[in-house]
């Protein structure tokens, strides 16, 4: 068996974010809003192995959001944080590609052996996933860069 | 001492508290996969414990409002961020407190554990 693709570093994903009820966006003291670590991190009740995301080559955040309508849920109940690759290996972790015929893009956070899943490091993760403006949320398509 | 369902508010406590409790009981209904991800439905008993450790942190005047939020587990959520310092703690239907906290400035002071004594969280969010 093949090992898992590897998402590179330098690369972006997405992840969509509750924002109304539960409210999962945290206003920071600077003005910024970020993700709650809850709200990136595995589902435990289903024994997932990593945390579903996106990848901006692939996916753009309103292909992201448009997917929820196929659930029977509203696009417009959600927004998009991004989380940088490289931050994600810097805690030890790793990001690995299972693309799906849903979202080709698809990709998850995993543990690696080294380092298995620990809540102070999805709270550190947390810390860095801006969530997105309206504006990039309506302007970026697959394969656009974010410089922040 | 309160009743475990006393949820009155004494006079001396944080002014957040009223507003804190009303979203910790707004969570009372939200159905599963409320993240497009599976995420479970609000436990009724997270939401209670929720409001008994909220109101035993608004008692200590140096702790401000926490963010009312909710973990894919299906329990109630609480963060604190001051822009250096986090703390996020996943309230259990059973009354644990599962605690993750950052330090920005002192990364060798991150931890993460379980407890059930409110004021270990009221000691990390009022001393850091």
């Amino acid at each position: 068996m093949n090992a898992p693709e590897q998402v590179p570093l330098d690369e972006i994903i997405l992840k969509r974010i509750s924002k109304i009820q539960p409210n999962c966006i945290l206003a920071m003291p600077d003005g910024s809003e970020r993700a709650t670590s809850f709200a990136i991190k595995n589902r435990e009740h289903l024994n997932e192995e990593g945390s579903s995301c996106s990848r901006l080559l692939t996916t753009s955040p309103q292909q992201l959001l448009a997917l929820v309508r196929n659930q029977g849920l509203e696009p417009g109940d959600f927004t998009v944080c991004r989380i940088r690759v490289a931050d994600v290996v810097t805690l030890g972790w790793q990001v690995v590609a299972c693309p799906t015929d849903e979202d080709p893009g698809h990709c998850e956070i995993r543990a690696t052996a080294d380092q298995p899943f620990r809540d102070k490091l999805w709270s550190r993760l947390a810390r860095k996933c801006r969530i997105l403006t309206f504006e990039e949320i309506d302007a970026l398509t697959p394969g656009d860069t974010l410089p922040t | 001492m309160n009743s475990p369902h006393d949820t009155s508010i004494p006079q001396t406590v944080a002014p957040w508290l009223g507003a804190c409790l009303g979203k910790a009981e707004s969570l009372a209904g939200v159905g599963a996969n409320w993240d497009s991800y599976g995420a479970a439905p609000i436990e009724r008993q997270s939401i209670e414990h929720a409001k008994q450790l909220l109101m035993e942190l608004a008692r200590n005047a140096a702790i401000e409002a926490p963010a009312i939020t909710a973990t894919p587990s299906g329990n109630v959520g609480l963060c604190w961020d001051d822009g250096q310092r986090s703390l996020d703690v996943e309230v259990h239907p059973d009354g644990v407190l599962r605690f993750a906290y950052v330090d920005e400035q002192a990364p060798q002071r991150d931890h993460d554990g379980e407890t059930r004594d409110g004021r270990r969280l009221s000691k990390l969010l009022a001393d850091g």
